[in-house]
């Protein structure tokens, strides 16, 4: 970038706060998906003010600006696919206010996910949405990609929790979304806009959500089925029975072996399913909850139920779904994670697809994700090194998709379009939709400034 | 294979499976710092993964990213994939020094001064009288001009070398009536040279306790500061010399007062240096608090006193000792133990880091004080004298009452008045 541009950037965030050795753009280049795009600047603004003055500068000299939370996403949604400045949220990280009364936190985009949760559930209070990366993501981020996680069945994602923000536009203005209040139909619900944007629409520089009561007890149940079909076709069994527990999750074959080999929690490894659920809420309701959700399971044919004695049971149980991923990715250099969703009633039909697929390119994929909700996450185990086996990982990938959208079902469930997915986006929305899309995209960007490249395929 | 070629598939081997799932962020503690990417776990990996493929050069700003390294070993113990960041870190470290060489400095210090056996104690008696004639640790000491010529801060807590080192103090040989056991004491650079105190602790608490202490004359660095700064091949030099003059003792255990030195001996020299350590050798290194809570040390004298404790990061993380000093000094009567928020994080001290990097290293320990005033304690315990150079420094800047003592010290302190025969120490 020439120097009279950066020397701008610097008059805005300060020296210290632009970034510009190769060393440091490249660490700025990835996310948590394999492809990279080195930016050809980072800078770490303050404030909402220094976020304006940067969208300004960008537009008046026509830069890509890419926003990034924590870069934990998925879909390379913080990734400058077209190069530009990266705009590093992580300094906006105060959480601002907790309002006990109205069951609301205002916090700044930066803040981790994980440290909301703690403090709120220091105050008896709960934030539900808890994406697999809360350590480490950013609330800015879970509303940029519309986050979910393992609650999402009986709690809902991020968008459920979102309730008014803060932000500049794409050209620069500062711009209020939503409200505080637990209704409001005031205008177009543009809260609701940005949530999902990808940082395509605004840059969030204050964000509003609502908290629940934290629930006073949880009981965790873990169950062995012979073959995934088996285990899905329990999960819609729960649900058609009337429980909600807080998350079901599964774990296919390939996954209980990795993870019992980095672990060693004595999980049955011949098992060719588990489901692991958890129900939580009052004491009686939960103890009720579990004994109705023992008998479904067994009416469905597990090999083994049982539900968690202890927290310490309950902990090792939630260790090996929550190791899953990290125990598929020592068994490979390189793992493809989607997360494909269908409706709940066709999860069974889904895990069949992708055993196909599995076999159909002579590819090892873990299967694990959020069973309750529909939203599985095959995990293709693979090497970005062999150009050969990469070609045939793509192919699995479409045909995953393929699949889903034939399920009546969705090419994302909650890691977000960016650029890895724009290409199949279109197969989901239609022309219609795209057009709506790229419509608004154009009223609020005329120049394509704010993150391009992402959600939409390119010419 | 070239030496470069197969430190470059070294390090691929050390950063190949990382997700960059940024799971080591939350807990580093120069990450939580400067929140720069490049500055995190995950970050410096990738880094690395450029300069073993040819991507990146070592450039200034590569060196400085790799070099803000506690080594804290927060990342390797978060990490989901089970990669060590820390050890690619130091692996990295080695690669700079393979092909820039070493920095003349640390070419004297590391390869020369450190090896002298008889001119190293030497020199840090002199330095030690030099320090107490400028009196450079008052705050007000004109001599304290000469920090920032040196790089570090003016207002820098300074220790005094000791005049007599803790080798020169005590005999080869403490023994004990009728000894229960037999232990080698190694005692590391700090202990020797600057808190010779923690060393007559720990001779004092195993005497007391039945053993009898062989401490070897001829015993040098464990190699730790050197290895930090890549040079491997350094560390090896004494590592090796070590090796030798304790396997030749016949003793039950071979016991430290300092994280990293026991990390060092028991797991380094082998895993990191490459060196051909016998599974027996390894598995007699215990730390003094191991060796204490395995032969069932109790019977203290009262203490009337609140404590607290920081797990140094090599003993905790490294060593996995964590239990046995928190239950050790409980059982001293009147003793209250407080446990402080984040115990097992980093103070920032580092060793040598908090030369290299000290506004850094006070950034990371005013966290650590903070945690530490928090449990309104007097005393806050720690088991590595790097951890009490560094939280002593911290603490007084922020006006902390608190004082900092080794473990060892504090365990003392409540049985010495038991042993009517003087010790060595006196």
């Amino acid at each position: 970038m020439e120097a009279k541009l950066l020397s701008r950037l610097q008059e805005i965030v300060g020296a210290e706060y632009v970034l510009t050795a190769k060393e440091d753009l490249i660490c700025y280049g990835y996310d948590a998906q394999h492809v990279e795009h080195i930016p050809e600047a980072v800078v770490r603004p303050a404030d909402a003010e220094q976020v304006a003055r940067l969208v300004l500068f960008a537009n008046e000299e026509s830069i890509p600006l890419t926003p990034r939370g924590a870069g934990t996403g998925l879909s390379g949604g913080s990734v400058a696919v077209q190069g530009g400045v990266v705009l590093d949220l992580g300094r906006m990280n105060r959480i601002l206010y907790i309002d006990r009364e109205n069951l609301l936190a205002t916090v700044e985009p930066g803040v981790v996910t994980a440290d909301l949760h703690s403090a709120v559930e220091a105050v008896g209070l709960m934030y539900p949405p808890d994406p697999a990366s809360m350590n480490v993501s950013t609330i800015g981020g879970n509303v940029a990609e519309n986050a979910g996680g393992l609650r999402a069945i009986k709690y809902g994602v991020t968008k459920d929790y979102l309730m008014a923000l803060e932000g500049v536009t794409p050209t620069g203005e500062f711009f209020k979304a939503g409200a505080a209040t637990m209704k409001s139909v005031s205008g177009y619900d543009l809260a609701r806009l940005m949530c999902g944007s990808e940082g395509t629409l605004g840059i969030f520089t204050k964000i509003v959500v609502k908290l629940i009561p934290l629930p006073k007890d949880r009981r965790a149940v873990l169950a062995s089925f012979n073959t995934l079909a088996d285990a899905s076709r329990a999960v819609s069994g729960i649900i058609s029975a009337g429980i909600m527990p807080a998350t079901l999750e599964i774990m296919d074959n390939v996954t209980i072996r990795a993870v019992e080999d980095f672990k060693k929690l004595g999980l049955p490894i011949d098992a060719g399913a588990l489901l692991l659920l958890e129900v939580d809420g009052a004491t009686a309701q939960v103890e009720e909850e579990v004994a109705e959700a023992i008998s479904v399971i067994q009416a469905h044919g597990a090999s083994n139920v049982q539900a968690a004695s202890d927290a310490e049971e309950r902990d090792r149980i939630w260790e090996g779904r929550r190791v899953s991923l990290a125990a598929l990715t020592r068994v490979r250099p390189t793992t493809v994670l989607e997360d494909a969703t269908v409706p709940r009633s066709r999860l069974a039909e889904m895990a069949s697809e992708i055993e196909a697929i599995a076999a159909r390119y002579s590819l090892t994929i873990g299967t694990f994700g959020h069973a309750g909700d529909g939203n599985l996450h095959p995990t293709i185990l693979t090497d970005e090194r062999n150009e050969e086996e990469m070609a045939r990982v793509q192919q699995a990938v479409k045909d995953i998709f393929d699949a889903a959208l034939r399920l009546g079902g969705t090419v994302s469930g909650e890691h977000g379009i960016g650029f890895s997915k724009a290409d199949f986006l279109p197969l989901e929305m239609g022309p219609g939709a795209m057009g709506m899309m790229r419509a608004i995209k154009a009223a609020l960007d005329p120049k394509n400034i704010l993150n391009p490249g992402k959600v939409f395929e390119q010419e | 294979m070239s030496k470069s070629k197969e430190l470059e598939d070294r390090l691929e081997q050390l950063t190949l499976s990382c997700m960059k799932c940024g799971n080591c962020q939350p807990v580093c503690p120069v990450f939580r710092e400067i929140g720069e990417e490049g500055a995190s776990p995950r970050g410096r990996v990738r880094l690395i993964r450029g300069a073993a493929s040819g991507e990146l050069e070592l450039s200034a700003r590569y060196q400085e990213l790799i070099g803000k390294c506690i080594n804290c070993r927060a990342c390797a113990e978060e990490c989901p994939s089970g990669l060590e960041p820390n050890i690619a870190i130091l692996n990295a470290r080695q690669q700079m020094i393979l092909e820039k060489g070493l920095p003349t400095v640390k070419r004297l210090i590391f390869r020369r001064a450190m090896r002298a056996r008889r001119m190293f104690p030497a020199s840090a008696k002199l330095m030690g009288m030099l320090q107490r004639a400028t009196l450079i640790g008052n705050p007000r000491s004109p001599a304290r001009l000469a920090l920032p010529v040196m790089g570090m801060p003016i207002d820098k807590a300074i220790p005094y070398f000791a005049l007599k080192s803790f080798l020169d103090r005590v005999p080869a040989i403490n023994p004990v009536e009728h000894p229960k056991y037999r232990v080698a004491y190694f005692v590391g650079c700090s202990a020797n040279l600057l808190y010779p105190e923690i060393g007559e602790a720990v001779v004092g608490l195993l005497n007391h306790f039945g053993a009898e202490v062989i401490i070897p004359k001829d015993q040098m660095c464990c190699g730790t500061p050197i290895f930090n700064a890549g040079d491997f091949e350094g560390g090896a030099y004494f590592a090796k010399h070590n090796l030798r003059v304790f396997s030749e003792l016949d003793v039950d255990a071979i016991v430290t007062a300092c994280g990293s030195c026991g990390l060092t001996l028991r797991q380094e020299w082998r895993d990191l240096l490459g060196i051909d350590v016998p599974e027996e050798f390894s598995a007699k290194v215990l730390d003094f608090t191991e060796f204490l809570a395995s032969i069932g040390a109790t019977g203290f004298t009262r203490q009337d006193s609140r404590v607290t404790y920081h797990d140094s990061c090599h003993l905790a993380r490294g060593m996995g000792v964590r239990s046995q000093p928190r239950e050790l000094l409980a059982a001293i009567p009147g003793t209250e133990f407080i446990e402080m928020a984040e115990a097992d994080k980093c103070c920032g001290g580092g060793g040598a880091f908090s030369l290299y990097h000290p506004e850094l290293s006070r950034q990371v320990g005013a966290r650590k004080a903070e945690n530490a005033a928090g449990t309104r304690a007097d005393v806050v315990v720690t088991g590595c004298p790097s951890c009490v150079m560094q939280l002593r420094e911290t603490l007084a800047r922020q006006g902390s009452a608190q004082s900092v003592q080794h473990t060892a010290c504090v365990l003392w302190d409540a049985v010495r008045d038991q042993n009517l025969v003087p010790n060595a120490s006196e």
